[in-house]
């Protein structure tokens, strides 16, 4: 009997042959397809396509990952990031992807490395060693939340995130605590790795002072420890909760009391070695680095206070305070300090071959630390207490005070410290301190005075690098305005007007010559944020605009043979003057000049004082006026220069205004005929030097006590009350004048501020980092075109390639319309012959 | 190999003889055009954002070819089962796989014109700014990878069924959820979904095509797509062998 056969006519056996076959076939298919990309996810390999390769690892980063044998990275990555996190400014940062671009980067310097760096992930390598939140936590990474919160008991808890790592080289280590932005993973990990090699070779330098370091911190924590495991279950068992610091009264201020007297041999066994530790510590180490002689101090501290706290509990302790009360007190001193001591200790084994830069103050410059000095004397306050108004105006000026000192040390530590750079302050009217590494004179609006300026052109000389950044003048855009100078009215204005800086004058020395210009670009522009009056449907508020700003020209020619602008894609820089470079210097072989930013052709410069501010008038104006560009705005120059004080006598140190200090900090006291003969000897005529100069300061202006607290004295306070109200008003003013100014340009600074890190960088000889920084920097602003244009351009763009489409299809339906009629003619035709032959 | 070029002539012939194509790339490119000048969702005007990129282009295009390359390929099998040209097709002496690459190479060809017709976006950047050429021939070579994987699902569904708007609808579903919805899918299923399931959404693949980089990984992992949806397509058109 034959088999039964289905509609293609094969047979049972048949059929099943087929379909076993087709079925192994596509399960081949499958698993191949499953194990390729298996193994394909162990051995990445990708072609970076960018012009600059900005996706692909640098020379200078291959050569990091290999320069040291036996690097280990810990890597901790919390296994599932949430999608976004919300940023400082409120806007979100998109984590999708960012893990594994992080781990990809670090299998690739692992690649690079020829075997020399190990990975180590916290949750494949450590299962046990609690989740990997923790065990970051523990490792010092910055953890991070989502916006998603969950509902544990009671309490509404946001997730804390991982993502970053520590590199760990001999007894060293370094730590990237939140490594968030892919652009920039490459920096981030290359800057660690050559910092990690500088600090162990340091390290060896400075092996005693870092054994000691660790003895005193040691033994600091170890007596904190063991005073807080005595104290602490005492004050958990009392009955009125926590230590009181302010009463006597607490049940648990008695009971840790008598914990402590009780068992004083738990902790006195271990306190005791904390004394001895940071004496021998003085005697061997005092004076020899600063990181040391401030461990020495807060441990000296902790040791004293400790000693205090014995006495209370031996009933000898002073009387004005209960006894209890000075326990808890000391207690939690005791803990501070520990804390101090820790900060101070980490402060001093991250030291070892850390470079600092110097930031020039004292000029009306960008200076991002606290002032040293307090703005009353004692004597003033004492004066002041006693009148009402003045103490109100008083008041006004410390809070003015205040803020700006805490605005300059948030920005300090934010674009800077946190950036991983050592910044010091280099006041005026003092020597430049040797630790000194490079200085940066970042826009002073005030002059530099003989002396400083004789600091400045022997540090040029002795080969540090120099950076100055040249702020001529000031663009103020619908800023507050006093009428006039004392006690006038506020209103809104804008203007710009010439800063009283010097620094064109001493830059001519070097052969730079900063003109007292300001480059405008019509075509070429960012924009600038402005705040305006909106009148809608009556009702009148205020609103937020951008306006293309020929002010803030964007530019995209730079010189690519030096490492600070080889890789930029461009940078807009507001209000910034021309320069040039001398020909006598530009054409001297002994000199390396790089002219790093210019202009485009089309860009003019023009005096300020004829130029309108308003953006409006501005850019009509800018669209009228012929270009006369390329217009340099930054250059970099390294050779012999010479002394701008050769043959002339060093100027005498300026007394300080403040009485002297008993206890003189280095550089603080006055000058000897000791330090005129030290100065003389170290006087140089000559030298190789190397200098920066960018002739704007890329939107950040000095926020400083001079600018805002302008004519401030003892006399506005003492004797117009009315005018002294009104000028606090002024402060006011000032102060958000600053505030605004930064507001208008602030879209610009993220990458302005790189270009400064760069800068950084450079001065630091670092120069291979600042253009792997320059990767991240994808911007490619476009042109300035008309709004017309740009209409015209979305039209075509829009319209034109589906018109183009429907034409085609529009001819090839008429063409095969045609072939079609033409075809069954044809054949017509063929049958009447046909028909027409079999009739004949 | 002749019989594939064959036979994916004759596909884009017929492509192009259906008004669906023009309907589909004119929808293809006025809504990428739309996206890439005024911004998706809700993002900025192009000009106003003043950045010389296509990167919004390339945000923008997966989601509209995830929609309208399944209405091209929807026809290529279910129009032929249900018009019964497939009977003399299959007569032919060419292998079922052989058909299935052809038609997927003829619909590749429409993916092709398409993308080159929004050459035009690049043209009007480079007028007014100087954009990163290296990553838009990345970018472009994503959306051939990512748009060839669409098309092969989409004939997959194709050999599916004999309704044409069946197979629109199993294929826009099927690339929608590839392109994004796996993600939330994912995440429903695991509290902490491991790492190799996360990168089984095409978004993530993509994403490091639109920056200018070919990573070997996104390659074949969408190379793989096409190649499993390729050999399911063949296994359905050989079911008629054991029916």
């Amino acid at each position: 009997m034959a088999e039964k056969k289905n509609n293609t006519g094969a047979t049972g056996k048949t059929r099943t042959r087929i379909r076993t076959d087709a079925l192994i076939m596509l399960g081949a298919t499958l698993g191949v397809a499953i194990m390729v990309n298996v193994v394909m996810m162990q051995t990445p390999a990708r072609l970076d396509l960018t012009t600059y390769q900005v996706h692909t690892l640098s020379a200078e980063s291959i050569k990091a990952a290999s320069a040291l044998d036996n690097v280990t990275i810990h890597v901790y990555i919390s296994e599932s990031l949430p999608e976004s996190i919300p940023t400082q400014f409120g806007a979100k940062q998109t984590l999708k992807g960012v893990d594994r671009a992080f781990r990809d980067k670090l299998e690739e310097y692992a690649n690079a490395s020829g075997g020399k760096l190990q990975l180590v992930y916290a949750d494949q390598d450590y299962p046990n060693s609690g989740s990997i939140e923790e065990q970051a936590e523990a490792a010092k990474l910055e953890m991070f939340s989502s916006t998603e919160a969950k509902v544990e008991g009671e309490h509404v808890k946001f997730a804390r995130y991982a993502l970053g790592a520590t590199l760990h080289y001999k007894s060293v280590q370094e730590v990237l605590p939140k490594a968030l932005e892919p652009g920039y993973f490459e920096f981030e990990l290359t800057k660690r790795l050559l910092r990690l090699k500088e600090k162990y070779d340091n390290s060896l330098l400075m092996k005693d002072l870092l054994t000691s370091g660790k003895t005193v911190y040691q033994a600091v924590k170890a007596c904190n420890t063991a005073l807080q495991a005595v104290a602490k279950p005492a004050e958990a068992g009392a009955t009125t909760g926590g230590l009181d610091l302010a009463t006597s009264g607490g049940d648990a201020n008695q009971k840790t009391f008598k914990a402590l007297q009780d068992n004083r041999a738990k902790y006195e066994t271990i306190c005791k070695k904390v004394g001895p530790v940071v004496g021998q510590g003085e005697s061997t180490l005092k004076g020899r680095n600063e990181f040391v002689d401030s461990l020495l101090q807060s441990s000296k501290q902790f040791w004293n206070v400790y000693n205090e706290l014995l006495r209370y509990l031996s009933g000898q302790g002073r009387k004005e305070v209960p006894a209890e009360v000075a326990a808890a007190q000391i207690l939690k001193l005791c803990e501070n300090l520990s804390a101090e001591v820790e900060t101070r200790h980490t402060s001093l084994t991250d030291s070892p071959g850390q470079r600092r830069i110097g930031f020039l103050c004292g000029h009306g410059e960008f200076c991002p630390f606290k002032e040293s000095e307090p703005l009353f004397s004692p004597q003033l306050i004492a004066m002041i207490q006693k009148n009402p108004m003045m103490k109100q105006i008083a008041d006004t000026a410390a809070q003015m005070a205040q803020s700006i000192d805490q605005t300059n040390q948030r920005v300090g530590d934010g674009l800077f410290t946190k950036q991983g750079f050592s910044i010091m302050k280099v006041a005026a009217n003092k020597p430049i301190p040797d630790s000194v590494s490079a200085l940066i004179v970042y826009a002073p609006s005030g002059k530099i005075e003989d002396y400083d300026r004789y600091q400045l052109d022997q540090f040029v000389l002795s080969g540090r690098p120099v950076a100055f950044l040249v702020q001529n003048y000031t663009v103020a855009i619908s800023n507050m305005k006093a009428s006039s100078e004392i006690g006038g009215d506020i209103s809104v204005a804008s203007w710009i007007a010439p800063t009283q800086t010097n620094l064109p004058e001493i830059l001519k020395g070097y052969g730079v010559i900063v003109n007292r210009d300001l480059v405008l670009d019509a075509k070429h522009v960012d924009t600038v944020r402005v705040m305006e009056l909106v009148n809608r449907n009556g009702m009148k508020f205020q609103a937020q605009r951008d306006f293309p700003s020929a002010l803030i020209p964007v530019f995209s020619d730079f010189d690519r043979s030096h490492a600070l602008t080889r890789s930029i894609q461009s940078v807009s820089v507001p209000y910034t003057s021309s320069l040039v470079v001398d020909p006598t210097v530009k054409n001297d072989k002994r000199f390396e000049v790089h002219e790093l930013i210019k202009s485009a052709p089309d860009a003019f410069v023009k005096d300020g004082a004829s130029i309108p501010v308003d953006p409006i008038s501005l850019n009509k104006m800018a669209l009228t006026q012929p270009g006369n560009g390329p217009h340099t705005v930054a250059v970099s120059i390294r050779g012999p220069f010479k002394s701008a004080f050769e043959g002339k006598a060093i100027p005498p140190r300026p007394k300080s205004k403040r009485a002297p200090s008993p206890f003189p900090r280095p550089g603080e006291a006055e000058e000897t005929d000791a330090d005129r003969d030290l100065a003389k000897r170290r006087q140089k005529s000559t030298g190789t030097g190397q200098i920066i100069i960018v002739a704007s300061n890329l939107g950040i202006s000095g926020l400083t006590r001079e600018d805002v607290i302008s004519n401030f004295n003892a006399l506005t306070l003492t004797k117009f009350s009315v005018q002294g109200m009104k000028q606090a008003g002024i402060w006011q003013a000032n102060f958000q004048n600053w505030q605004i100014q930064i507001g208008q340009v602030s879209h610009l600074l993220q990458d302005n501020l790189r270009f400064i890190a760069n800068v950084m960088d450079w001065a630091v000889a670092h120069e291979a980092l600042a253009d792997i920084r320059s990767k991240g920097d994808t911007r490619r602003p476009l042109s300035e075109i008309k709004a017309g244009d740009a209409r015209n351009l979305r039209i075509i763009a829009i319209v034109g390639a589906p018109a183009l489409l429907v034409l085609f299809g529009f001819l090839r339906f008429r063409f095969r319309r045609r072939r079609v009629s033409a075809l069954v003619a044809a054949l017509e035709r063929s049958v009447r012959e046909a028909g027409a032959g079999k009739t004949s | 190999m002749k019989q594939i070029w064959v036979i994916a002539r004759r596909e884009l012939a017929s492509t192009f003889d259906s008004p669906i194509a023009y309907i589909s790339a004119t929808v293809f490119l006025v809504a990428t055009g739309l996206m890439f000048f005024f911004g998706i969702d809700g993002g900025d005007d192009y000009f106003e954002a003043r950045q010389a990129t296509l990167r919004p282009f390339f945000d923008a295009a997966p989601w509209v070819l995830a929609v309208i390359l399944p209405a091209v390929t929807m026809r290529l099998v279910a129009e032929e089962k249900n018009s019964g040209t497939l009977e003399l097709l299959v007569t032919l002496p060419v292998s079922d796989s052989r058909i299935i690459l052809g038609k997927l190479l003829g619909s590749m060809g429409f993916l092709f014109v398409t993308l080159a017709l929004t050459l035009v976006f690049p043209a009007v950047v480079m007028t007014v700014g100087s954009p990163d050429i290296g990553a838009i021939i990345g970018g472009y070579l994503g959306l051939i990878l990512i748009g060839t994987t669409f098309l092969a699902l989409g004939l997959m569904t194709s050999t599916w069924t004999h309704n044409q708007i069946v197979a629109f609808i199993l294929g826009l579903l099927l690339c929608v959820f590839f392109w994004t919805a796996t993600d939330a899918l994912i995440k429903v299923a695991f509290d902490r979904p491991p790492m190799a399931l996360r990168l089984l959404t095409f978004k993530t693949q993509f994403a490091a095509f639109a920056k200018g980089v070919i990573d070997i990984r996104n390659v074949v992992y969408f190379v793989s797509v096409t190649a499993v949806a390729v050999a399911a397509s063949t296994y359905t058109l050989k079911s008629r062998n054991w029916r």
